[in-house]
């Protein structure tokens, strides 16, 4: 048990740092990728609930101690949307295919980017800090873009983990 | 299993408030002063990895061998400019020093170098960052408004936000970093520099008599008492004057190049 803990751990801070510091600095649309809400969408997806919750908890709280912005908002921003990708997973994309997955990360990607989006605006406000998040062109195009690199990382993680593993394959009801 | 599913919404939302209530006390604080501390060192080998492959890319895509000329003559430029700047200064205090005759005229600032970890958030502009993470933070003596300056000496940024072991740099592109700026052979401070779209800088509140023209070198003022004279800040590109208006504006050339910073100093006044 504390084996699997350890590993879960480990992984966590990997997925984090990498994030923050090599995909953020890469050239191209590739800076755009947020690997973090994809992995947790599939984690989400296919893992227990113990394990989901722990690395909600973790990636969120990892995040609030490396980030500058206010304590909280990535934990919040990342509960509310693991709880939008369960739910859409538990009753409208129940059969692990590859459009379900895709719809997932299109889903956790929108709610995690707009709720983190309005915390900041929110904050704003309260210290008088300029910030137009939602009324600027740029920050809606950054958010097409995400959504195309998320798209196009999980696309290339679901045929990894159909080609590795047969324990996931999607599920029809006939 | 609803039931399941309610408790662990419970568990979240306490464990949630638990952690910000914490962290809001500062009972946090040793925990992520020593992640921090821990993690730096990883975070920036691999910031230097990603580095290196946005140069390489840049390098590839805008013809090899004519990037290497260009950036060589850049740092030159960039070399000589802030060298100019300083020498200019010298010059000035010289002449008022003479008059007092005993002082011993030093230039050399303190300063505490550290790694970049982390660009930050790029979602307000195009490619273009406008903040970083640095693996410094309070216990080694950073304070929020001191300057942050390249290997050239050329101003990089402002630090915005301060924690034990890591701080926030807005860039000179950054719209929320604000500098007491003069242009170079001018002992007033002629107007305050802020960040443009993310891509320039724009002066503004520059008087109509001052005299400020292309290719000019805009230099910090010293008039904020965190930041000393004489550290350059850009070139000026164009000027805007409107004799009915009642400042003048300019816009300047970031004479620092974002995407290659590894290494950075923080200057102590």
């Amino acid at each position: 048990m504390y084996y699997k803990l350890i590993i879960n751990i480990f992984l966590i801070c990997w997925l984090v740092i990498f994030q923050l510091s090599f995909i953020r600095v890469l050239p191209g649309w590739f800076m755009y990728l947020d690997i973090i809400i994809v992995i947790l969408v599939y984690v989400i997806s296919l893992a227990h609930l113990r394990t989901i919750w722990w690395w909600i908890i973790g990636t969120g709280a990892l995040l609030d101690f490396l980030a500058f912005t206010p304590f909280g908002f990535h934990l919040l921003s990342i509960s509310v949307m693991a709880a939008v990708v369960y739910y859409l997973k538990n009753s409208y994309f129940t059969n692990r295919s590859l459009y379900s997955f895709l719809a997932l990360t299109i889903s956790a990607t929108l709610s995690y980017q707009l709720l983190f989006g309005l915390f900041n605006v929110i904050n704003a406000l309260i210290i008088k800090a300029p910030m137009s998040a939602f009324t600027n062109y740029f920050f809606w195009l950054a958010q097409g873009r995400i959504i195309v690199m998320n798209i196009i990382f999980s696309a290339l993680l679901f045929y990894l983990i159909t080609i590795f593993t047969k324990r996931y394959r999607p599920v029809f009801i006939n | 299993m609803t039931g399941l599913i309610k408790k662990y919404i419970v568990y979240t939302a306490v464990l949630i408030g638990l952690l910000v209530f914490l962290h809001a006390i500062g009972a946090l604080r040793p925990a992520e002063q020593y992640l921090s501390r821990g993690l730096n060192p990883l975070l920036a080998t691999i910031y230097s990895w990603g580095t290196n492959i946005n140069v390489a890319f840049d390098e590839q895509t805008g013809k090899a061998d004519l990037w290497q000329q260009i950036n060589d003559l850049q740092a030159e430029t960039n070399q000589l400019i802030s060298k100019n700047a300083e020498l200019k200064a010298v010059e000035e205090e010289n002449a008022i020093l003479r008059e007092y005759l005993n002082f011993f005229n030093d230039h050399s600032y303190e300063h505490i170098l550290s790694r970049v970890i982390s660009r930050g958030d790029i979602t307000n502009v195009i490619g273009r960052t406008e903040s970083i993470l640095i693996d410094k933070g309070s216990t080694d003596g950073l304070r929020i408004g001191l300057a942050v300056v390249d290997e050239q000496g050329i101003v990089v940024g402002k630090v915005a936000a301060v924690k034990e072991a890591s701080s926030l740099v807005r860039l000179v592109n950054n719209q929320q970093c604000k500098l007491a700026a003069g242009i170079l052979g001018s002992e007033a401070t002629n107007g305050i520099t802020e960040g443009e779209l993310g891509l320039t800088i724009k002066m503004n509140f520059i008087f109509q008599e001052v005299e400020i023209k292309k290719d000019d070198i805009v230099i910090t003022s010293g008039l904020e008492e965190t930041i000393p004279r004489g550290l350059v800040i850009g070139k000026v590109s164009d000027v805007n004057k409107e004799n009915n208006e009642l400042w003048q504006s300019a816009h300047l050339i970031p004479l620092m190049n974002t995407n290659n910073l590894l290494i950075v100093s923080i200057i102590k006044p």
